[in-house]
């Protein structure tokens, strides 16, 4: 199988996964709501798991949102011209999205690190691990750099052989 | 670096890129990365990371996703055809009347919804083809409903004044009255175009010539009843104190979730679909928080705001002037920018000049997010434009753009007026917050 | 000889809007380059301009930063002893107090050894006044805390909760419309002079004395690396100068609390209630059981200070 394609179909699987956390998210939130309003007994657990359950969806619908064509572009210049032009705005597009994720991700490694190294736990009363979240910011990071990576292969092969020819 | 250096370098290269097509956010964050590495080396990266970890951490963030799917779950749901259904037949025998129920039912759209894409497409897609039938001009109906999509962002809640809350720190409660009578007025500033126009061209927006039965009116309030009740949880649980801005999001989107079970709507593939697609919008939202993160804190490191602001500062010129500057500012940005975008790049620059100028931080920043809504239909860069273009494909750009100018000269006034006469909002938020 | 001049990146947790940001943090930067003779140069940053508020102390272990005027409390999940340099709730009474029990009991000592273990040099810390309750409840009794809403914290937030209040976590950009709605019944944000910054007085009826801790601190800590570069001579003027910074600023938030206070009655309308004795002795003894609490999960350094924090607290009559 193109290695392309699973690197595809293992993004469009995990984000589907984690969409669902906004469910598990709001749940939580109402439930503290609750809790506060209805019987006084606001809790620690609640605002610290709504931040961590946030706080890993953000990052991890990434690459999903990626591959759904969710990220916004100016399309002025884009679809107008030669589908070779096309494919060199695809590929600049996605060494832009390396560059960063590529820093995200190699800093988020030792982010995570140091929070597992030190046993780091946050600053709230909860006083539940941090390394959770920080790993959740270095697998989100890597998987929309493999899916940048990816992005780059299959447009910059079609830059040197596009499929089509110019049309109109 | 020098600073003029800086500047020119990183928003130079950052419009190259968002030209040449490369998604927003990515723009943004290799941006970044680019000019922190030239300046400071591979040492000099962590501050990126960091600024990503404090966004994502942010809890007033949350808000985002809930305040995304409240509004794709009422655009899948048939709650909004028959709310419109009900608009549809109250509008009435008169030259226009479509169209103001159409924009009505926008703008109550809005209040359930924290963006311009729900408000916007749901819009669209439910009253265009009445519209159509009824021989009303294509053109006029798509500038209406393109501005009145606007009115996503300025009514609450919004995703947009949640961000400008989270970066100036300015309370999102009041950045939320302020929004509430900014988006009224707008609103009558577009009823008031849209009766007019119909009344001196009546073809482009011809009276309806059918009787609908009274009962039938009667009876097509029910719709009203679901939808009325969401926001008035929304709005009570902020009031009364049951829950925070932020948590009201949640306490929407529930309340939107229940309607739809009580309609007998909601199974597995509907969640689904609405999981899904909330996923899709949050995301890009949120990478575009990721990007403009890491730009504004490389940008800072190396003194570019300081810069900025002693520069504005430095001006000799009126204290007006100078809010005038920054919210045209505002305004250009909006060509070509996202909103969020825009608001993490320039908000905490121009927040201390308008405090240090001692003027009101909430009316500067409600203003600024007026302007924001009009960057949504401002060429060349503008979402509703493209929302527009999905509804009616056949319709050119260019044409879509003319649709939308009355409007846009319109907001603008709007703004200036509200600029001119800073009580409405200062005095109105007081009102509004003190009860 | 010509000596190679040094230049020091420092950010804070302060915003820049506040009175405090210039005579006190810029003017440590001016005190420690007037002392040097410009040859160790300050440059002051906001808060997350160069790094978030959060990764400050990695910042500085990583060499972003040279250094920072910050709020210990941020530190207390990877660096338990911190809280000791934010202070506690009924511990100290006076800045002579707090001064005996770091400097000449040895808490400080211990407290550096701590954050010498994540690459960074406690220089000691700087007063921000005293921790002030805003509350729309009148809380005289220790009844009167039962199930009051109280937005709080970390460590704090534990004492509440033993006292039997109910502590709610509410972001700062949202606290002045949950005081107005009532989501919450009450809250504390430093001092009086730091409450009144948020706009606290406008949304509550009462400001609760004692204050919940007579001086609590943010701090200031140098990159260990570009500490151990310096001779001994700036050292001292480093120190000298966190000193001396630290004790004129006490001074001046007392005063502007004090000032603060006046205008609640006089302008607010509002009211100064005083707790009585059982109440103080209350979040005393909860106080004092949520740090034998941390003294256990961290034997080290909490457990080390803790015990001098025993001594303390007897030598002063106060168990
Ligand atoms: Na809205
Ligand atoms: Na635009």
């Amino acid at each position: 199988m193109n290695p392309l394609r699973i690197i595809e179909s293992f993004n469009l699987a995990i984000g589907k996964l984690c969409s669902f956390a906004v469910f598990i998210g709001m749940a939580i939130v109402i439930y503290e709501v609750i809790a506060r309003y209805a019987f006084n007994a606001p809790s620690v657990w609640a605002p610290g798991y709504t931040q961590r359950i946030f706080a890993g969806y953000f990052i991890l619908i990434g690459a999903y949102t990626l591959i759904k064509g969710g990220h916004v572009r100016v399309d002025i210049l884009l679809n107008t011209r030669s589908p070779r032009w096309n494919a060199f705005a695809d590929t600049l597009n996605y060494v832009a999205l390396v560059i960063w994720t590529l820093a995200l991700t190699y800093e988020a490694w030792f982010y995570f690190m140091d929070a597992w190294d030190f046993n780091e736990v946050d600053d709230s009363a909860l006083r539940h691990p941090m390394w959770p979240v920080h790993l959740a910011l270095f697998v989100g990071s890597a998987l929309i750099l493999l899916q940048g990576l990816s992005g780059v292969i299959a447009s910059s092969l079609e830059f040197i052989k596009p499929k089509q020819k110019t049309e109109g | 670096m020098s600073p003029e250096l800086l500047t020119a370098g990183m928003f130079g290269l950052l419009l190259v890129f968002i030209l040449a097509g490369v998604s927003l956010a990515f723009a943004l964050g290799s941006v970044a990365v680019i000019f922190v590495v030239i300046m400071n080396g591979l040492n000099g990266l962590f501050p990126i990371l960091s600024a990503t970890f404090a966004s994502m951490w942010s809890i007033s963030l949350a808000a985002i996703p809930l305040f995304v799917m409240m509004g794709i779950s009422l655009g899948k749901s048939k709650i909004a055809s028959d709310l419109y259904l009900a608009f549809h037949l109250w509008s009435g025998k008169v030259n226009g009347g479509l169209l103001v129920g159409t924009t009505g039912f926008a703008s109550l759209l809005s209040a359930m919804t924290g963006s311009c894409a729900a408000s916007t497409l749901t819009t669209g897609m439910v009253g265009m083809p009445a519209m159509d039938k009824h021989g009303y001009d294509k053109k006029f109906v798509l500038g209406t409903i393109g501005a009145a999509g606007t009115l996503g962002i300025l009514i609450p809640p919004s995703i947009t004044l949640i961000v400008i809350g989270m970066s100036t720190g300015l309370s999102i409660g009041k950045l939320f009255m302020g929004g509430l009578i900014a988006g009224l007025g707008m609103l009558a500033v577009i009823l008031a175009y849209v009766v007019i126009k119909a009344n001196l061209q009546p073809e482009k927006a011809p009276a309806a010539t059918e009787s609908v039965p009274l009962t039938e009116k009667i009876h097509s309030l029910r719709a009203v009843i679901l939808p009325v009740g969401i926001i008035s949880v929304v709005l009570l649980s902020i009031f009364l104190g049951i829950a925070t801005p932020t948590e009201a999001a949640a306490v929407g989107a529930a309340a939107v979730l229940i309607a739809i079970a009580i309609r007998g709507e909601l199974n597995w593939a509907f969640l689904k679909d609405v999981g899904y697609s909330t996923a899709t919008m949050s995301g890009m939202v949120l990478w575009i928080i990721f990007g403009a993160s890491a730009f504004v804190s490389v940008y800072s490191a190396a003194n570019g705001i300081d810069f900025i602001q002693s520069f504005l500062l430095s001006l000799d010129i009126s204290p007006w002037l100078l809010i005038l500057i920054m919210q045209v500012a505002g305004f250009i940005l909006g060509m070509f920018l996202d909103p969020i975008g825009i608001i993490l790049l320039v908000m905490p620059i121009f927040m201390p000049v308008v405090t240090q100028l001692g003027f009101d931080p909430i009316w500067f920043a409600v203003i600024f997010q007026l302007n924001l809504c009009v960057g949504y239909i401002s060429p060349p860069f503008g979402y509703n434009i493209f929302y527009l273009k999905t509804l009616s494909p056949q319709t050119s750009i260019l044409d879509l753009y003319r649709s939308v100018f009355p409007y846009v000269v319109l907001m603008i006034l709007f703004g200036v007026f509200l600029l001119a006469f800073p009580s409405i909002l200062t005095d109105g938020v007081r009102l509004l917050t003190k009860s | 000889s010509p000596k190679k001049k040094i230049k020091w990146k420092f950010q804070t947790h302060w915003p820049t809007g506040n009175w405090y940001y210039d005579p006190i943090f810029n003017g440590l930067a001016r005190r420690i380059q007037e002392a040097t003779n410009g040859e160790l140069a300050i440059e002051t940053h906001q808060p997350n301009s160069i790094i978030s508020t959060g990764d400050v102390l990695r910042g500085v272990r990583r060499g972003t930063l040279d250094g920072a005027l910050i709020y210990p409390a941020y530190w207390v999940g990877d660096i338990p002893v911190a809280g000791h340099l934010t202070g506690n709730f009924g511990t100290w009474d006076s800045i002579e107090e707090m001064q005996f029990f770091l400097h000449d009991m040895g808490a400080l000592k211990v407290i550096r050894e701590a954050y010498a273990t994540r690459g960074v040099y406690q220089v000691g810390p700087v007063s921000n006044g005293g921790t002030a309750l805003y509350s729309n409840k009148r809380l005289e009794t220790p009844k009167d805390f039962e199930g009051f809403k109280v937005r709080s914290n970390g460590t704090s937030a534990q004492v509440f909760e033993k006292m039997g209040a109910a502590p709610v976590s509410i972001s700062g950009g949202e606290l002045y419309q949950a005081l107005q709605t009532g989501v919450v019944d009450g809250a504390h944000w430093g001092g009086v002079s730091a409450g009144w910054g948020m706009n606290l007085q406008e949304v509550t009826k009462y400001i609760i004395q004692p204050n919940l801790a007579s001086h609590q601190n943010s701090e200031v800590f140098v990159s260990l690396k570009a500490w151990e570069k310096l001779g001994t001579d700036f050292k001292k003027v480093i120190e000298d100068a966190v000193l001396a910074t630290h004790l004129e600023a006490a001074g001046m938030f007392m005063v502007r609390d004090l000032q603060r206070m006046q205008d609640f009655q006089t302008e607010h309308k509002g009211e100064i209630v005083q707790m009585n004795e059982d109440s103080v002795a209350m979040i005393r003894s909860k106080s004092l059981e949520v740090i034998d609490e941390i003294s256990k999960r961290d034997p080290d350094y909490s457990g080390r200070v803790g015990s001098i924090l025993r001594d303390f607290m007897k030598l002063t009559g106060k168990v």
